[in-house]
């Protein structure tokens, strides 16, 4: 009796074994399961930094490409406007420099016309005229040519008025009739202008009350 | 974001600039006096077929289209005054715009960018009317006028005087082509107040190019016996070399006047134009005008209650100033 007392002890207690190792696999699984759901957890806070991150990455990367697009866009204006402002400076000096020269051209024009009224040797006046040639070609070559006056319309883009020539109405108004210093453009541009003089109507002064000028000027 | 321009809206000739490349840059006129002209003359025309023309154009044809021309439109800002042009009628403003319209064209044309934004300067006198008057110019135009300098300002800004650590009295001398001003301003953190201004409407350096002129025509008489001064082409080619001569004596002290076949004497042929030309020459033909400015600066002074012992700055400015500074 006492034997199977002592059975059923040792039963019971294998029991309890049995119980403790099923508590002791269950604890472990559990504590298995929450270091797999740490582990899990720090790799989805991982994955989360690194996705934070690499949005992050991207958009520097995209703000910067933007800014280097922009940056290159400024650069290339930057560089346009250089070369335009550039172009515009020589074109100024080169300007200063061909209007000293054709006033040195217009005073030789003015020696070559004087010394035509004179008897002088034909191979001196041709070799005046070949130099006032070369002068030309070289002028010309630059870029400059003469403005185009008499008898045209006057064009106050390319012509400026210095005075009148009146007559009856044969010839109509703002008609250029007489140059007084030759204009020129240098390219597309005019280098001077044309000084003329137009023609006018004479005509009976009617009262005019037009106040534009008057103490204006 | 766009350029920012300066505009100089003056009564004669206007003139802007921009900050290129962090460095102050004038803007080329498109039709400039020159090519590469900076300032351009501040004419406004109209042709009777209604054809509108700004500057040079403008001004070239003057003479033929008076009734159609409108000059100095600056003296009318901030009044009631209306410009009658082929029955039309125009207000300074609207005359204005046309300048600073042109301005805006040329400003785009030269820095490659649209330009809505503009600081325009105006005298110290002006009056709240006649700078309201200018920024409604600007807004006609289509800018957007920041800011209103008055030209003294602008001049002491161009010096740096702002970013001077103390206090400063100032006097500027703004000597141009056709008028005179004299503003004493003090200076104090960078901020500028108008003491006084004063000046001369009808004295400039268009005064002083006369007076030479007058004196080498005078000059060729006495040399050839031959006046040329009902002789365009002669009287042309004498006011250029006077520009020139003028120009040049600022920098050297003797130049010369080289005028080939300058008119020529039924009886004697041509006549040649060469004289000598120093600068103490000029600096006597030019006395009486550079005495003219000496009222002006004692009035400045006076109204400003100050004496020329007060003054810690003279600031220089307008085209004439190298020839009024002999």
């Amino acid at each position: 009796m006492d034997k199977d007392k002592d059975k059923d002890n040792d039963y019971s207690l294998l029991e309890n074994d049995v119980n403790e190792s099923d508590t002791s696999f269950s604890q472990q699984q559990q504590q298995q399961l929450n270091v797999d759901n740490s582990n899990e957890n720090e790799k989805i806070d991982e994955l989360q930094k690194t996705k934070t991150e690499l949005d992050y990455y991207r958009n520097l990367y995209n703000e910067t490409l933007n800014k280097l697009k922009y940056s290159l866009a400024d650069f290339d204006n930057f560089r346009k406007n250089i070369e335009r402002q550039n172009s515009l400076k020589i074109l100024s000096i080169k300007a200063d420099v061909l209007s000293t020269l054709i006033n040195i051209r217009e005073d030789f024009i003015r020696a070559l016309d004087t010394i035509k009224q004179n008897k002088i040797d034909n191979a001196i006046l041709e070799g005046l005229d070949s130099i006032l040639k070369t002068i030309n070609i070289f002028l010309e070559k630059e870029g400059l040519k003469e403005i185009d006056s008499i008898d045209k319309p006057f064009d106050p883009n390319i012509h400026e008025i210095i005075g009148f020539s009146y007559n009856n109405g044969d010839i109509d108004e703002n008609i250029i009739t007489k140059e007084i210093r030759k204009g020129y453009f240098l390219n597309d541009r005019v280098l001077r202008p044309s000084l003329v003089e137009v023609s006018k109507k004479i005509v009976k002064n009617n009262d005019n009350d037009n106040n534009t000028k008057g103490d204006e000027i | 974001m766009s350029k920012i321009i300066g505009i100089d809206l003056g009564t004669s000739n206007s003139a802007a600039a921009a900050l290129v490349g962090g460095k102050p840059t004038i803007i080329q006129a498109a039709e400039g006096t020159s090519i590469g002209g900076k300032s351009f003359p501040s004419v406004v025309a109209f042709s009777k077929e209604g054809q509108l023309m700004v500057g040079e154009p403008a001004r070239r044809q003057m003479l033929s289209n008076p009734e159609g021309t409108v000059l100095a439109a600056k003296r009318k800002m901030g009044t009631d005054y209306k410009f009658r042009v082929y029955g039309k009628e125009y207000t300074p403003q609207q005359i204005s715009s046309f300048i600073l319209q042109k301005i805006k064209r040329d400003a785009e044309a030269f820095l490659g960018d649209t330009v809505n934004k503009a600081v325009i300067t105006c005298p110290a006198y002006f009056n709240d009317n006649q700078r309201q008057a200018t920024k409604d110019a600007g807004e006609i135009a289509g800018l957007e006028v920041v800011r209103i300098i008055n030209e003294p300002t602008a001049a002491s800004l161009a010096f740096g005087l702002d970013k001077v650590q103390k206090d400063l009295k100032i006097m500027v001398f703004d000597f141009g082509g056709g008028t005179l001003d004299v503003t004493i301003m003090e200076m104090g953190g960078g901020v500028f107040e108008v003491k006084s201004t004063h000046g001369d409407t009808q004295l400039g350096g268009t005064d002083m190019d006369n007076t030479l002129i007058d004196y080498l025509v005078n000059e060729f008489k006495k040399q050839s016996g031959l006046d040329v001064k009902n002789d365009k082409a002669a009287m042309m080619r004498i006011r250029e070399a006077a520009e020139k001569a003028k120009i040049e004596l600022s920098n050297i002290v003797t130049t010369e006047i080289n005028l080939p076949f300058l008119a020529y004497d039924a009886s004697s042929g041509p006549k040649n134009f060469i004289l000598t030309l120093t600068r103490s020459k000029l600096e006597e033909l030019l006395r009486p005008i550079v005495e003219r400015c000496r009222n002006p600066m004692l009035q400045a002074l006076q109204d400003a209650k100050l004496n020329t012992s007060d003054i810690d700055k003279i600031i220089l400015v307008g085209g004439t100033y190298q020839n009024a500074n002999s």
